[in-house]
């Protein structure tokens, strides 16, 4: 499991982009185009599912990408149901800057 | 679009147009060329043709009310005046006293109650059906259809649902032509009315209703009219002079019933099912009026004691106009049936029922176009209603049963003879028996008379008016017409058969048919294409069969020769192979050595054994998942009570991630031989990993996850940050717990300057600290499921609890790990530190 799908759904202003698959530095490529898709969105709410797999490559591309979109001004969330990869967001220090959800109604709620 | 606008568009339309337009350019010469006179008629001619229209529109609605009828002598004129005034509607008559105006919201009104009384006997009402203005009777059938819609609309205008009747439908016979060739006039029209209450139609309206249809439309005499309530019966006035108008009994239903079901199947025998429909009337005479024929016959008396003295039919028989055709090639073709034909049907089902026109029955043949995609190809769809069997006089119905009983017997003798004479199929026998008297005049039966005698015969005989024989010459079958004499032979044969009886008043009608034999072709044509079909797809199956095995043939054929030459191939670049596989094998040892090299570099990078620290036991490990990796641990003498122990992950593994582990390391050391406190090495380092990894690597993000700090020795305090990698474990000894020091932070490089937070630890004897990476968390086992945080932090408290030192404790837990992913290949670099306050 070696890839990733990444699809982009516009919501009103939030362009929600659901990710799936191991995410690693060499498969980052459908996630870096969803971003882009998502480029004209106030918004950017990135859900993983439950099972994928992020490595240290995938996280520095997701921290990258996620990081320079809070930078441009939008605003940022991700929903990661698995508990030991919220754990890894919160070590790695994301959750000072990025909000993490566990369900994707949970995300959308009052933002 | 308002009507300005509309005004406007179209005079823009005008000014637009072109000015040699034919239109424009005849306006213009009546306007500005033409002479006076021309103008001055033009105009006229316009202004006439206005005041016209206004007049067609409105001139019937002026002076006193719509026009109601006209054309009517004068005393008629009176008397209709007078009646209607005594129901309420007040009319007016004109100067010539021939036509009569009643107000606009009265005229339906004046209308139906004229028709109800017979009026108007000498003139017509007005707005009447003019088929000379109103269409070209191209032909029949569109002429039909003319006078169909003109009769429904007249009642519909009258709206007799407020009498709760339902018009069902109108239907026009067969046009009869005209003495000056114009088109035709119905032959007659049959109106069938249904009851919405499904109570008897009122005795009135049945003539009311021909009063109206023949006062509206021309061409439509009263006495053409016929009215048929929702069971198809003739209304009473149609059926006779002296109707009366009721409800038929179940009796008499029952009875129609028996002969209709008589008379369908013989023309289901003979033009096959769904191409004819009779509905029979039956009218039990119950006065003297009506006993026209009792005269010859004896009364009878129902079982309740009334009289019976006759049963008067009424049949109307429904023929579909088209029948199939066949050619002497077998195709079928559509065609009109003959009237020879027509009128032998009506015969043959008059013969069936025992119809004698002598004694008032009434017999109809309508030929119509039947639809026969329906699956009720009848044009006149009437339903009989149910019969209530208990409710049919039983006396009756035994004397018809043994009626019938008698009819059956002598319908086989006849046609069992007939069969054996000229083959099945060929012809068909319908006998009719009179139920015999049994009944005294008195009322009391005959109880003599127990054998069934037969009473009066109606034999009805069809025979098929061609015959298949043999040709003498070709020796084939050929059909031929059967000659007169024959049929006449025939015939004889049968009255013989049956016991006819001139004196006793028998009939037989014999009539020679062509027998349809569309059936008898179908079933041949479908018989012959199945037997097409069968034979064509065991013929195709075959052809795909040996199709089959010629491909799988060549297929082989192919396979093998290609081994064949596949093998002389192998065999000539087999040194050629030889060749390159030397020269890749030695590729693969000079790469193989090269990464071994670097191995060996990056491992050098890391200390290979454990400092000697007086109180203090450190040991580290580090497994990369390929020849080299991303991992990284170290401990660096800082000064004489410090020491930097930390580890670093960088993102990635292989030789992805093993320069930038080179180029972190010679930051660190430079770092640290700087000197400097903990916090601003690790900005420092943050700052320097942002600039010099970013674009370096394959995608362009490299990060170093770091973990460790300033442990100072003398006084057992270890101050840690962590930027990205697992929290470090601590082991409390006097808790005997494990927990995670949780201190969060980017990995470095991420973003430049940032502030990583530290966290004092003071160590106290028997006290662990562990430092990891994720490849550790994250290893796997053959299910997919990660080592995780919380069996490490189990499998530190087991090695602690069995005070391993650094070094046990380390391996311990690499042995558990590599226990847990069993055969599962590693996935990522693999680190840990143990730092020990020695007791």
């Amino acid at each position: 499991m070696n890839q990733v799908r990444a699809q982009t759904r516009r919501q009103g202003d939030t362009a929600i982009i659901f990710v799936e698959g191991y995410l690693s530095g060499h498969s980052a490529g459908p996630l870096e185009d969803a971003f882009q898709e998502a480029r004209g969105a106030e918004k950017i709410l990135v859900v993983f599912r439950e099972g994928d797999f992020l490595n240290s490559a995938g996280l520095a591309v997701l921290f990258d990408l996620i990081l320079s979109a809070k930078e441009q001004g939008k605003g940022a969330r991700i929903v990661e149901p698995s508990p030991h990869f919220r754990k890894v967001f919160r070590i790695m220090g994301l959750t000072e800057d990025i909000e993490i959800f566990e369900t994707e109604e949970a995300a959308l709620q009052g933002w | 679009m308002s009507m300005m606008e509309f005004i406007r568009s179209r005079k823009e339309r005008w000014d637009y147009l072109n000015p040699n337009h034919p239109l424009k350019r005849r306006i213009g010469w009546v306007l500005g060329e033409a002479r006076l006179v021309v103008r001055a008629l033009v105009i006229a001619g316009c202004l006439a043709l206005i005041g016209y229209l206004i007049w067609t529109f409105v001139g019937g609605k002026t002076d006193g009310g719509r026009l109601l009828c006209e054309g009517m002598q004068r005393d008629e004129v009176r008397a209709v005046s007078s009646l209607l005034g005594e129901r309420g509607i007040e009319v007016t008559a004109d100067a010539d006293s021939s036509r009569l105006k009643a107000p606009h919201d009265q005229l339906r009104e004046a209308r139906w109650q004229m028709a109800r009384v017979g009026y108007p006997r000498t003139g017509h009402f007005a707005n009447w059906y003019d088929r000379a203005s109103s269409f070209i009777p191209w032909n029949e059938s569109s002429q039909n259809e003319e006078y169909r819609r003109a009769i429904e609309r007249e009642l519909e205008n009258i709206q007799l649902e407020r009498a709760e009747i339902d018009f069902a439908r109108v239907e026009i016979r067969s046009g009869k032509e005209t003495e000056t060739n114009e088109g035709s006039t119905p032959d007659g029209v049959t109106v069938t009315v249904v009851s919405g209450t499904g109570e008897a139609i009122p005795a009135d309206f049945p003539p009311a209703i021909r009063t109206l249809v023949s006062k509206s439309v021309t061409g439509v005499l009263p006495e053409e009219v016929e009215v048929l309530d929702s069971r198809g019966i003739l209304q009473p006035d149609a059926l006779s002079e002296d109707g009366e108008g009721r409800r038929r009994t179940d009796t008499e239903m029952w009875l129609a019933r028996q002969l209709e079901k008589k008379a369908q199947s013989l023309l289901d025998q003979v033009i096959f099912k769904n191409q004819s429909i009779v509905r029979i009337d039956a009218v039990l005479g119950t006065d003297s009026s009506i006993s026209r024929r009792g005269g010859q016959e004896a009364e009878r008396v129902t079982a309740d004691g009334a009289k019976i003295s006759d049963v008067r039919l009424s049949v109307v028989l429904l023929v579909n106009r088209v029948r199939d055709g066949v050619y002497r090639d077998g195709s079928i073709h559509k065609e009109d049936r003959s009237e020879s034909m027509l009128d032998g049907l009506m015969l043959l089902v008059r013969g069936a029922v025992g119809f004698s026109s002598g004694q008032g029955d009434r017999a109809r043949l309508e030929v119509l176009h039947f639809d026969t995609e329906r699956k009720e190809p009848v044009p006149l769809i009437i339903k009989r209603e149910a019969v209530d069997e208990t409710e049919v006089d039983s006396l009756l119905r035994s004397e018809f049963e043994m009626g019938a009983l008698v009819a059956t017997r002598l319908e086989k003798k006849g046609q069992g003879l007939l069969d054996q004479v000229i083959g099945r199929d060929r012809s068909i026998v319908k006998v009719y028996v009179q139920p015999e008297n049994r009944l005294e005049r008195d009322g009391s039966r005959n109880l003599d008379s127990q054998q069934p005698r037969p009473g009066r015969l109606s034999v009805a005989v069809a025979i098929d008016e061609t015959k298949v024989i043999i040709d003498a010459e070709s020796g084939k079958y050929i059909e031929e017409a059967r000659p007169d004499e024959e049929i006449q032979r025939l015939a004889d044969l049968v009255q013989e058969s049956v016991g006819f009886d001139d004196e006793r008043g028998d009939q037989i009608t014999v009539w020679p048919l062509l027998f349809d034999k569309t059936a008898q072709v179908l079933t041949r044509q479908i018989s012959e294409a199945d037997e097409r079909r069968i034979f064509w797809t065991n013929i195709a199956k075959n052809i795909a069969k040996v199709a089959g095995i010629i491909l799988v043939l060549i297929a082989l054929r192919f396979i093998i020769m290609g081994i064949g030459r596949g093998m002389g191939v192998e065999e000539e670049l087999e040194e050629t192979d030889s060749v390159e596989v030397n020269q890749t094998d030695v590729l693969l040892d000079e790469y193989t050595k090269e990464l071994e090299a670097a191995r060996q570099m990056q491992m050098s990078l890391m200390p290979t054994a454990s400092p000697v620290i007086d109180g203090m036991d450190i040991a580290g490990g580090c497994r990369p998942a390929n020849h080299v990796g991303g991992d990284f641990f170290q401990h660096l003498q800082m000064d004489d009570s410090r020491w930097m122990v930390c580890l670093a992950d960088v993102t990635g593994h292989g030789m992805e991630a093993a320069i930038p582990v080179v180029m972190f390391c010679g930051v660190l050391k430079s770092l640290v031989d700087k000197g400097g406190e903990i916090d601003e090495l690790l900005r420092s380092l943050n700052n320097t990993m942002h600039g010099g990894l970013t674009g370096n690597t394959l995608t362009g993000r490299t990060f170093v996850c770091f973990s460790g700090g300033e442990l100072d020795v003398n006084k057992g305090i270890f101050k840690l940050s962590n930027a990205g990698c697992p929290f470090p474990f601590y082991y409390r000894a006097s808790a005997d717990e494990v927990v995670e020091l949780e201190v969060e932070g980017y990995p470095l490089g991420v973003r430049p300057d940032r502030h990583y937070r530290l966290m004092e630890v003071a160590l106290e004897p028997g006290d662990r600290v562990v430092l990891c990476t994720d490849g550790i968390i994250e290893a796997e086992d053959r299910f997919g499921h990660m080592f995780g945080f919380d069996r490490l932090a189990y499998v530190i408290r087991e090695g602690c609890r069995q005070h391993l030192s650094a070094a046990e404790l380390r391996d311990y837990v690499m042995a558990e790990v590599t226990d847990y992913c069993e055969d599962v290949a590693q996935a990522d670099d693999q680190t840990l530190v143990v730092i020990e306050q020695k007791a």
